[in-house]
Parts: C-alpha cells; sequence; structure tokens
C-alpha cells in the first residue's frame, strides 16, 4: 500500500470478516505499508494492533518503487505455504479465499488466479468500458485458456502462489513492470499450472479518466513486453510446454504488441489506398496476414466482451460495445508507444551489464552521447516508475448502492 | 437530358453516403444511448456476505495435506536448481522494516532488512537475518540462525542451539542460551547484556556476558525456560 488512506480500510475490514479459520496460524494479513506519507500507516497499524493475525510492515523512505520490491518483503515473514495477493483498492467476498486456495489441493498448480469486476462502473466512460474489457477478459479469455489446458495469466492481484515455488523460481523480478506476467512464465516453464477460479469474484476500483488509464495501460504494456523479449525463445524451446500451450503462450506474449500490429495494418492500407498496391506487395504474401489480423484482431475482444456480458445476463450493457472503439483507439496510440519504450528499457538495461571494453581513443562521439543523454532522461524520467493509481475510494459506496437495489429487486420478485 | 442523368448519379451518391454514414451512426447510437441514460451501469452483483456451505468445505478439508504441499516430479528438479544457485548473502543492509503484530519467519528465510518488531518475534531454524533486530515483545531464535548485527529484545528472549549473533545482544528481561550459541563473531565483537537473569544450557565458548540479577548455569534450559514459552517453542518445532 503507498498512499491508500481512502481504502485501507475497507479491504483490512473485508479480510477481518473473510469466512476463514483463523485461529490456528493458517490465516495471516501482511498489510504492506510501502513508505506512504498520508494516514495509511496509522490505519493498517490500527488493524494490526486490534487482530492478531494482521501484521503491518512499514517500508520507512525506501517505499513507493513498485509491487514487486513490496511483496518480496512481505513474503519474507509470510509463514505460510500458500500466498494470496490483493492490491488496496480491492475488495474480497467473505470466500474468496477459501475459492482461491482449492485449487492447491491438485499438486501441479503453482498459481492461482480469480476475477476482476470493476466496483465503481458507472462513475465514468472510461469505468464503464473498463467493466466489459474486464469481464471479456476473465470470463471469456482465462476462463477458455484454463479450460483447454493453455496458459491463463497469474494477474498479480485477487490470485496467489506456492510460497516454495516462488522461492524456486526466484522470486518477484523487481526490474519487471508486469512482475505478474513474469511469474506466470516462470511457473508455465519451470512445468507447474495457473488455475483461474472465476467463482472467485473480487471488486476492484477501475481507473477514472483516460490519463489515469494511459499510465495504468503504459505500465502493463511495458511489462508485457519486456516478458515477450525475455520468454519468447525459451517458450518456444520449452521442453515441458505442449504444443498448444506454446502457440498460447507466444499470442499471450504478444497480446500488448496487437495494437502496433493493428496500426501497421493501418498505416499500410491508407499507403496502398493512396498511392496503389506497390509491386512488393506481390512477393510478401505476409501482409496479407496484417490485413488479416487487422480484420479479425480488432474484433475478438468486442465478441470476447459481449459473450461475457451475456452469460452474466447484463445483455444492456451490450449496447456499449461500439463505443470501445475508443479504448481500441487509445489501446493502438498507447501500446505502440510502449513497445518502443519497453525497446529501449532493453537496451538500457543490456548497456548496463556490459562489461567495460578497453579505453580506445577517444573520439568526439557527440551523436552517442546525446543518444545516451535522451536514453538517459528516458529511463530516468519517463518509463522506469511505478506510476501510482490513483483511488477515488468509492467503491464500497457504488457496492451499498447495487447492493440495496438488488434488494429492492428481489423483493419485488417475491411480492 | 445528359444532365438529368448527372443530378440522378449524384442524388444516388449521396444517398448511398447518407445510408453509409447513417449505419456508421446508428453503430454508436446504440451505445451513447446506453451511456447517457444507463439501464444496466453495473457493477456486477458480488454478494460480498457470501460464504462457502458446510457441505463443500468439509469436501475441501478431506484434500490430503501432504499432497497438497507435495511438488510434482519436474518441479521438485526446478526447485532443486533453483535452490543451488540462490545467492544469500547482502552485506550493505540499509533498509529497516517495522512489524506490527507478532511474526513467524520460515524455516531457512533470508531477511537481508534490519527488522522492528513491535510484537513477538519467532523464527524456525536456520534463518539468517542480515541485518539488526529490535523486538519489543518475546523473541524465540531457532537453531542455527545467524544474526549479522546486533539483537535488542524488550522482553524474554530464547537463543536455541548454534545460533551465531555477529554483535551483541542486549534484552530487558530473561535470557535463555542453548548450547553452541556463539555472540560476538564479528569484527565488532561483543557480549550478552541483560536487565534480568541469564540462563546458560552449557557455559562452552567465549561469551561475554553482564546480568544485572545474576546468571545460572542449567543442565537444560528447557527447565529453567516458563511454560508459556516451552509452548511456543514446541508449536515452531512442528
Amino acid at each position: 500500500m503507498h498512499k491508500e488512506e481512502r481504502v485501507a480500510a475497507d479491504i483490512l475490514e473485508r479480510f477481518v470478516e473473510m469466512d476463514y479459520p483463523k485461529d490456528d496460524g493458517r490465516y495471516e494479513v501482511i498489510a504492506i505499508d510501502d513508505g506512504s506519507t498520508d494516514a495509511t500507516p496509522s490505519i493498517v497499524d490500527e488493524y494490526a494492533s486490534k487482530f492478531p493475525f494482521i501484521k503491518a510492515i512499514h517500508r520507512a523512505g525506501n517505499g513507493g518503487n513498485g509491487k514487486p520490491e513490496a511483496l518480496n518483503i512481505g513474503l519474507k515473514v509470510a509463514s505460510n505455504e500458500i500466498v494470496l495477493t490483493f492490491d488496496a483498492d480491492y475488495l474480497p467476498p467473505r470466500d474468496c479465499v477459501k475459492r482461491l486456495v482449492a485449487p492447491f489441493a491438485d499438486v501441479e498448480v503453482g498459481g492461482v488466479m480469480g476475477r476482476v469486476v470493476p466496483v465503481n462502473s458507472p462513475e465514468s466512460l472510461v469505468t464503464r468500458l473498463m467493466d466489459i474489457e474486464r469481464a471479456g477478459g476473465y470470463q471469456i479469455n482465462q476462463q477458455a485458456r484454463y479450460n483447454l489446458n493453455l496458459i491463463p495469466q497469474f494477474g498479480g492481484t485477487v490470485g496467489g502462489f506456492r510460497r516454495s515455488v516462488l522461492k524456486a523460481v526466484g522470486e518477484f523480478d523487481e526490474t519487471k513492470l508486469a512482475e505478474d506476467t513474469d511469474l506466470t512464465y516462470k511457473l508455465y516453464l519451470y512445468g507447474w499450472k495457473v488455475a483461474y477460479v472465476n467463482a472467485a469474484e473480487c471488486y476492484e476500483e477501475a481507473v477514472l479518466s483516460w490519463d489515469m488509464r494511459e499510465k495504468q495501460l503504459t505500465r502493463w504494456a511495458i511489462g508485457h513486453d519486456q516478458c515477450l523479449f525475455e520468454y519468447f525463445f525459451e517458450t518456444l524451446k520449452s521442453p515441458v510446454l505442449t504444443f498448444w500451450q506454446k502457440v498460447d503462450g507466444i499470442l499471450l506474449l504478444g497480446v500488448y504488441t496487437t495494437p502496433l500490429l493493428i496500426l501497421i495494418g493501418w498505416l499500410t492500407g491508407i499507403f496502398t489506398y493512396l498511392a496503389g498496391a506497390p509491386w512488393w506487395c506481390y512477393l510478401f504474401p505476409a501482409i496479407l496476414f496484417v490485413f488479416a489480423y487487422n480484420s479479425i484482431g480488432n474484433f475478438a475482444v468486442f465478441a470476447e466482451a459481449g459473450g461475457s456480458l451475456f452469460l452474466d445476463q447484463r445483455r444492456r450493457s451490450i449496447w456499449l460495445l461500439p463505443l470501445m472503439l475508443v479504448d481500441l483507439l487509445a489501446n493502438v496510440w498507447v501500446c505502440s508507444k510502449a513497445f518502443f519504450q519497453a525497446i529501449f528499457l532493453r537496451q538500457r538495461r543490456c548497456e548496463q551489464v556490459k562489461p567495460p571494453v578497453w579505453a580506445k581513443t577517444q573520439k568526439r562521439g557527440v551523436g552517442k552521447d546525446n543518444y545516451n543523454k535522451a536514453l538517459n532522461s528516458f529511463w530516468n524520467n519517463n518509463t522506469h516508475r511505478w506510476d501510482k493509481t490513483e483511488r477515488s475510494g468509492n467503491g464500497m459506496h457504488y457496492y451499498n448502492e447495487r447492493k440495496n437495489s438488488e434488494i429492492k429487486r428481489n423483493h419485488g420478485k417475491r411480492g | 437530358m445528359g444532365r438529368e442523368v448527372n443530378r440522378l448519379a449524384a442524388f444516388g451518391y449521396l444517398v448511398v453516403l447518407g445510408l453509409f454514414a447513417g449505419m456508421i451512426v446508428l453503430c454508436f447510437i446504440w451505445g451513447v444511448w446506453e451511456y447517457k441514460k444507463p439501464k444496466d451501469p453495473g457493477p456486477l452483483f458480488i454478494d460480498l456476505d457470501r460464504t462457502i456451505d458446510e457441505r463443500s468445505e468439509e469436501r475441501a478439508r478431506r484434500v490430503s495435506k501432504a499432497a497438497a504441499s507435495e511438488p510434482s516430479a519436474h518441479s521438485r528438479k526446478a526447485i532443486k536448481v533453483a535452490e543451488l544457485s540462490e545467492p544469500i548473502q547482502n552485506p550493505n543492509v540499509d533498509e529497516t522494516i517495522r512489524v506490527r503484530g507478532d511474526v513467524r519467519i520460515p524455516k531457512g528465510e533470508v531477511i537481508p532488512y534490519n527488522m522492528i518488531v513491535e510484537g513477538n518475534l519467532t523464527s524456525q531454524d536456520d534463518v539468517t537475518f542480515q541485518g539488526g533486530l529490535h523486538i519489543k515483545g518475546r523473541a524465540i531464535i531457532g537453531a542455527r540462525n545467524r544474526i549479522e548485527k546486533s539483537i535488542v529484545c524488550q522482553k524474554e528472549l530464547v537463543l536455541l542451539e548454534d545460533v551465531i549473533v555477529y554483535n551483541c545482544i542486549d534484552c530487558e528481561g530473561l535470557v535463555f542460551i542453548k548450547k553452541g550459541v556463539r555472540v560476538g563473531v564479528g569484527v565488532e565483537g561483543g557480549g550478552i547484556a541483560s536487565a534480568s537473569t541469564i540462563c546458560l544450557e552449557k557455559a562452552e565458548g567465549p561469551l561475554k556476558i553482564y546480568s544485572k540479577e545474576g546468571i545460572r548455569i542449567v543442565g537444560s534450559v528447557r527447565e529453567a525456560i516458563p511454560e508459556d514459552l516451552k509452548q511456543i517453542i514446541e508449536v515452531k518445532a512442528t
């Protein structure tokens, strides 16, 4: 928790009410105050002093560098084998922990993932679109991957893993912006599986505005692309994965490059319309695949979201689907940008670990210097930071409104 | 005649264009309508108070604990490889974490921080603390633990077999020391100071000890340890 005073008490209250045996030491809640300067430390301390199963960890000074670092600290004092992680803005139902730990009865399961549902969907257009996107992403996408024995993803929150396995595969990588994707691939490449539990639903506060969405998406996309560069060949060569898991693994790694392919498809389309198909088009049938991907790939997410809303019996929300085009446009811009940022980050990291080469006669080397300066400023100022997602803290308000309407509806039915 | 044909063609062109534009607008009009006058603004209802009924809970409990914790053959191999290559030393400890509540450190863990524990601390065997410890409650330091700095404890402190403390120990309560414990092995040396009594199982090794209320040498520390602390140690051992 980094500056989460608006939501800290709500999530701790949910864990106090959790339907799980609390007196035999199997259930412990570790609240990590990641160097907050607001009221978060006092809130978590208050809960830790009231309830023996809650522990508050405070990082002084060094906090706020991102979730992987904080998680690694929490893991040091976690004394049980199964560890579940939740972000501060989440509101799990009372059965959530039981549902999430159940799949670990299977000895092959190393990680588990539940379903995320935005609680503040009525708040803005962005939250409504996020609601639809989340529905498709979990109920259809993750569930299908799990059912087909492909690669369902550990999403870093409303999920968990075996502590011993995480230690064995090397803890959370603090250099990654998507530590969850990183762990998913580590688990699969070491022969473990991730289970998806659609019934382990949990509310989250979705981002409110487009600029917050851009920050969040940039972080996800860069992190995912970092994993793409690292695990692409490992996934292809893995002796553990099945053929279809490899295919799915590669597609999942490339999920944030899809918007870039779409952009290339659009630009190619405009170019060929204006200039006519150049002669080399005939030599590269691959371009046809770009067009095909552009045509079909664009609509996959719409079909996924529509199917999920249908299953959730929220048919009226299907009307909003065309407006997801706005989200698609935003994705195309943000993810394409993030792809190049991830390449720069990788190059920068490679340069840092290179051993020094011999002291050659000095050249003026202005071009390289300027390039390095630009890379440095890019590295320091723009990308390698964990952009904080602001919370409105209205989650419980929207939940209570929704609950009241549900009670009224049921009351009406009985009457 | 030619002009009329041209007009007709232009009209037809406009109609087609209009239809095309209309169909595009039609796509979005429903979305805008639902957004402006929502009938289903969400969220999807999840009853936060729901629980799993007893029957399914009992079924889940029947799963063998051993089976649940046993990694697969492939994974066991992976764990072995990873453990062998795991680096554990961190000489530059500059971060302190403060924990409110009781802490149990699992077996073999490496803690690369200074720790302030506002509660009781129990560590299992083979834990390495690369920083110092300040415990406001009781502390039970498991066998073969390594503390690379000092321990400050405000209540009872139990050091089990073969614990190594690089610097010193300052304790306000009773101190119980089992055999093989070494204190002050680092370059800065150090000893044990207690504002209460120190119970030693065997007076072996170069221990520098100061105790306000005296030092007792006992055959077995277990005899001297209060009953409630004994229980904690037994739980830890299991």
